[in-house]
């Protein structure tokens, strides 16, 4: 597991729960930290589930999700 | 000893695993996608990883593109049915089953669309030669049981659609699936249709299309996917655009236990070989087989001659306690072929379970009926 920067969240909602247990798999293989949590509904009216990352590695992860269709999301607030 | 014959209708006995994993999600409960609470997401990864060794099992990169079904003929009617026929005109191999032929009926009654048969040799196995003088430009679609579940003649699918070039190939891989080399990718399958319980040994219930191109077909079933449930709209992304309602959790759990058995054959194949050589000189019995063995699965009959089938069906299990299945086998058109219609054959299809011993017993029992007659 890679060390917790604490440089606030971003969450990445994905199309469907096959792209969510994908992209999972690759962050989770990776090591870095992340959770799944339900989709915030201030963002979306989705009733199913998001993966939520540090912000610090954002970069890093959208490089190894390729070409996995995601939306990203900064919040200010843990939700 | 097992004695069960009956592996082309389901399974008997599952791998371990199978079990295992449906108690495990008994256990557990909770559904696919739709809430982030561990339960739903402890299913949501088995869920998905089911697919991805579905995905691997049939030789295709393209998981989203293998989309759960309840079976392989549920599978081969969201393709059939789904697919616009601007030609109206299909192209199948002579072994179909009915999963086929009643769909394509149906659309023969309603919108017209003609089928044409694959030119073969006499046990129903495309004849490539010939088959290089088709113009399949001037078709929508081709379809090919790539094991026959009456004589277990396997069709060389590469080959055929290396000629059929950009007509789309519908693959029936009920018989094959977990028996045979599915190379989806390589051999460049438009789609293929898999059921859970036969060949792959998990439990019934289970299915599943691959389709390369999503665009190719409508959806069958519309409704609720956890996904875009603002909208009125089935999503497009795969595998959602296949996949409303909840699926079946409890036999993807099990198909999960079949697939990571990784259970290889207890018999030889050079047994089997000679098993089949023995019977058909047998002069009570005719074989339905593969005029070459290199394209034979396990799967084979037997029309006995001078008496009914269900007849011997009936010894081979009274006296012998052999199973096996009897009649048509849901595949009329395989049957005339093969010169057996309207009164079909006896089937024997084998698992994995199967040792040598088992297949020599076998061999005794045939060969005491057969002396009993001549």
């Amino acid at each position: 597991m890679r060390e917790e920067a604490n440089t606030g969240f971003t969450i990445l909602i994905f199309s469907n729960i096959h792209q969510v247990m994908h992209a999972e798999k690759i962050i989770a293989d990776k090591g870095y930290p992340y959770r799944i949590v339900p989709v915030p509904s201030n963002l979306s009216s989705e009733c199913g589930l998001c993966i939520r990352i540090e912000s610090s590695y954002l970069d890093s992860i959208l490089s190894d999700l390729q070409n996995i269709k995601v939306e990203i999301h900064t919040l200010n607030n843990e939700p | 000893m097992n004695l069960y014959f009956d592996n082309s209708s389901t399974s008997f006995p599952k791998p371990e695993g199978v079990s295992q994993s449906i108690n495990e999600y008994f256990s557990h409960g909770g559904t696919y996608g739709r809430a982030a609470y561990n339960r739903v997401i402890e299913v949501s990864r088995k869920v998905e990883s089911t697919r991805s060794l579905l995905a691997n099992l049939i030789g295709t990169s393209l998981a989203p593109n293998v989309v759960f079904t309840s079976n392989a003929t549920h599978a081969i009617n969201l393709f059939i049915r789904g697919m616009r026929y601007p030609k109206k005109k299909v192209i199948i191999s002579p072994l179909e089953h009915n999963a086929v032929c009643r769909p394509l009926q149906y659309l023969f009654q309603t919108a017209g669309v003609g089928v044409d048969t694959f030119p073969h040799h006499p046990d129903g196995r495309i004849d490539i030669q010939k088959a290089a003088k088709v113009n399949f430009a001037s078709y929508d679609l081709g379809i090919i049981n790539h094991v026959s579940n009456v004589n277990g003649v396997i069709q060389p699918i590469k080959e055929i659609k290396r000629l059929m070039g950009n007509t789309p190939l519908l693959v029936d891989a009920s018989q094959s699936a977990g028996r045979v080399e599915i190379r989806a990718d390589e051999w460049k399958l438009d789609a293929l249709a898999l059921t859970g319980h036969k060949g792959i040994m998990g439990p019934t219930g289970t299915g599943a299309l691959f389709i390369r191109n999503p665009d190719m077909a409508d959806p069958l079933i519309f409704g609720g996917t956890g996904s875009n449930s603002e909208s009125y709209l089935q999503p497009i992304d795969l595998p959602d655009r296949f996949e409303a309602g909840t699926p079946n959790i409890v036999g993807i759990y099990g198909l999960w236990g079949a697939l990571s058995s990784g259970m290889g054959y207890s018999f030889k194949r050079e047994h089997f070989v000679e098993l089949l050589h023995e019977i058909s000189t047998f002069s009570s019995f005719k074989l339905l087989a593969a005029d070459d063995t290199d394209f034979q699965s396990d799967v084979f009959s037997i029309k006995p001659l001078g008496m009914e089938v269900s007849e011997l069906a009936r010894i081979l299990f009274e006296k012998f306690s052999v199973e096996t299945r009897s009649g048509l086998h849901c595949a009329p058109l395989a049957h005339r072929t093969l010169g057996t219609f309207t009164t079909g054959a006896v089937r024997f299809s084998l698992s994995k379970f199967h040792t040598d011993n088992d297949l020599d017993y076998l061999h005794s029992c045939l060969k005491k009926i057969d002396e009993g007659r001549s």
